[in-house]
Formats: structure tokens, C-alpha cells, sequence
């Protein structure tokens, strides 16, 4: 009789010490699912992602990095003046009036910080104005 | 002690006498009371011994069973104040002052003719997704952005494989599909006349459809069938159309 209740004590040590583990094995992945969506989601990496994107595969490639990340917020503003002026390229491109499109180049070029984007523009406005 | 038949000394604890060989009767009784005394020590024992390892084993269970209690409250009170603070769900602004500030911010952004940024913004903080009931006032357009979204996508990624060098990409049925839905949503806002001048740009020089086919196009967004020079196969005709005029 009283070596069946010590089993009863081995059992519940057993039982007690895989439901633990078990628990803590959900908790962490959990726990780690959680914080990469989070570190996924933040500004400051999605910010670091455009920036990647952008050195490799150039400037054009700024608004699919803007759409397919969700990148709505005022920190992203200067990338979106960037696509306003990528954009307005685009249409007018296959557009029969330039006009109205090389105007917003030329609106972006005034203000332009410098850099890559910059060097784009000209290079789209310099296409649209090619006769 | 004295031999009580020859006399002579021997230890008391000898069971016989070592030179007569006579049974040492007292020496008998203590090994037999030590060998009763012996047995039921050993029976204790086992006893004790039994009871105390079961009493050990009960605190050690109940001792595991409160520490790992603990620990898992903690481990999934972590986790899901994690969830809540961090989870999708938890992202929407869709309250109070909030909410105002995204409606003012997609009403400038449209009118700064960034669609697709207001689209971003009405899409991320609205929990009904593409039906945008928490910005009633710009549902309708906001619906036709996201067709027109997908539209553009579209025209970039194949304009990008086009400058790349490779294949032409051509107008797919399932691009056609998103145009019906684009062109059948019955919005007739300014926004929509503007969206609706630059996917018609698109098809007309880019796709290299004809005004009357775009015509026919909008025609069939109530459910007609589009067809290209009477073929179903429009992929294969915009593809030849692409590849006649870009090469020239």
C-alpha cells in the first residue's frame, strides 16, 4: 500500500516536470514569434531595410519597398516625395503630354536633398524631355 | 564468569565454555533477545525508512508543483502581455484622437494625390481590412485604390522586367479581372477620374490597347466577356502588340 503512494509521488514528478517543459518549449517559441514581429515591425528596421533595398537594387525600387511594407508613417516622407516624382515618371512615360509630369520632377529637383535619388530624377526627367 | 561445570573463566559473552564445551545459558538468552531486538529494528527500519521517503516525495511533488506553477504564470503572463502590446491587433489606431488624426492624414494625403500612402495608412489601422468602415467617408475610394494598386504593381514590376532586358510581361487575365473590378465599382469621384485617366494611359501605351478596346474593357466590368481581335487568348496578343512597338 505505501509503495503505491510513493509511485503515486514518482508519477506526479514525472507528469508535473514534462507539462513544464512543454509549457516553457510554447512559451519561448512563442515568446520569439512575438519579438521578431515586433523587431519586424518597428521603424528603425523597416527604415534599414528601404536603405538596403535602395543600395541594392537602386532607387526605382523605393516605392515597392514603401507599398509591400506598409510604410505609411511621416518618418518615411522623404522616400514618399521620392515616389511622387518616380510615379509622375511612370505616367508620363506612357503618357502623350510630358508636361504636367516633368513639372513635378523639376518641383522635386528644386528641393532635392542630393544623392542617388537625386542622380534618378535628372535621369527620368532627362528621358521625358528627350523628344 | 566461571564454567558452572569444570570452573573455569571464560568471557560471559561465549555461548559455551571453551574447555568443557557446557552451554553458557545466560550468554544464550542475551544472543537470543539480541537476535528478537535485531529483527524487529530491522522491521522499523524498513518502516521508518518507507514513511520518510514518502514523506519527502510528497513536499518534493507539492515543492515542484508550486515552483513550476509559478514559473508558468509568469512565463505566460509574459507572453501574453507580449501579445497584447505587440500583436496585430493591438496596432490599430482606430480610437478617439487617433483615428481623427488618420482620417485628416488620409484626407491630405489624397489630396496630395498620394493614393497609394492613404490607402497604406486606411488599410494598417482599420480592422475590417479592404471594406474600410472605420473611414466611411473615403471607403469608395480607398476601394478603387486598392484595385488601381494592383494595377500599378503590375505595370512597375513588368515595366522593371521590360528595362531589365527580358520578356515583355503581358496584360494576364487576372490583371483584366482587377480592371473590371477597378472600372465596374460605380465611384465617379475626381479621384476615380484621375485613377481611371492613368490606367487608361497604361493600357493605351503600355499595353497597346486600342480606345475602342478599353472601351469594350469598361463595357465588359458588368460582367461581358473582353476579348482582343475576337481571341480569349489576350495574353499572347498584348505580349506580340508589346514586342512590335517596344522593339520598334
Amino acid at each position: 500500500m505505501k509503495n503505491k503512494t510513493n509511485t503515486k509521488y514518482y508519477i506526479l514528478i514525472v507528469v508535473f516536470t514534462v507539462i513544464f517543459f512543454l509549457c516553457m518549449a510554447f512559451c519561448f517559441t512563442r515568446f520569439r514569434t512575438l519579438s521578431r514581429d515586433y523587431k519586424i515591425r518597428s521603424l528603425s528596421y523597416r527604415m534599414e531595410e528601404i536603405e538596403l533595398e535602395e543600395k541594392m537594387y537602386g532607387p526605382s525600387h523605393t516605392f515597392s519597398s514603401l507599398y509591400f511594407s506598409n510604410n505609411y508613417e511621416e518618418e518615411f516622407d522623404e522616400y514618399w516625395e521620392f515616389c511622387d516624382a518616380y510615379l509622375a515618371y511612370v505616367r508620363g512615360r506612357f503618357s502623350e503630354e510630358k508636361t504636367p509630369y516633368t513639372e513635378v520632377l523639376q518641383d522635386y529637383l528644386d528641393t532635392a536633398p542630393g544623392g542617388e535619388r537625386e542622380k534618378a530624377v535628372e535621369g527620368y526627367l532627362e528621358e521625358l524631355e528627350r523628344p | 564468569m566461571k564454567c558452572t561445570n569444570c570452573g573455569a573463566d571464560f568471557a560471559s559473552d561465549q555461548l559455551k565454555c571453551p574447555y568443557c564445551g557446557r552451554v553458557n545459558e545466560h550468554a544464550l538468552k542475551l544472543a537470543k533477545e539480541l537476535q528478537t531486538y535485531d529483527k524487529a529494528y530491522e522491521e522499523k527500519r524498513d518502516e521508518l525508512l518507507e514513511t520518510g521517503t514518502g514523506q519527502v516525495l510528497r513536499h518534493l511533488t507539492f515543492g515542484m508543483g508550486i515552483v513550476f506553477l509559478v514559473i508558468l504564470c509568469v512565463a505566460f503572463g509574459c507572453v501574453a502581455f507580449y501579445q497584447y502590446r505587440y500583436s496585430d491587433h493591438s496596432t490599430y489606431e482606430v480610437t478617439g484622437a487617433r483615428l481623427t488624426g488618420n482620417k485628416e492624414k488620409i484626407g491630405k494625403y489624397l489630396e496630395d494625390k498620394q493614393y497609394i500612402r492613404a490607402y497604406l495608412l486606411a488599410s494598417a489601422t482599420d480592422p475590417t481590412g479592404e471594406y474600410f468602415r472605420y473611414y466611411p467617408e473615403y471607403a469608395a475610394d480607398l476601394s478603387d485604390i486598392y484595385s488601381y494598386s494592383l494595377i500599378l504593381v503590375g505595370v512597375l514590376h513588368s515595366m522593371e522586367s521590360m528595362d531589365e532586358g527580358d520578356n515583355y510581361a503581358p496584360l494576364l487575365d487576372t490583371d483584366v479581372i482587377t480592371m473590371q473590378i477597378f472600372y465596374g465599382s460605380g465611384n465617379d469621384s475626381p479621384i476615380k477620374e484621375d485613377l481611371i485617366r492613368e490606367v487608361d494611359g497604361y493600357l493605351k501605351n503600355y499595353y497597346r490597347l486600342t480606345d475602342e478596346e478599353i472601351e469594350d474593357l469598361k463595357e465588359s466590368a458588368s460582367g461581358g466577356q473582353f476579348t482582343l481581335e475576337g481571341i480569349a487568348d489576350i495574353e499572347d496578343v498584348t505580349k506580340r502588340r508589346m514586342e512590335a512597338y517596344f522593339e520598334k
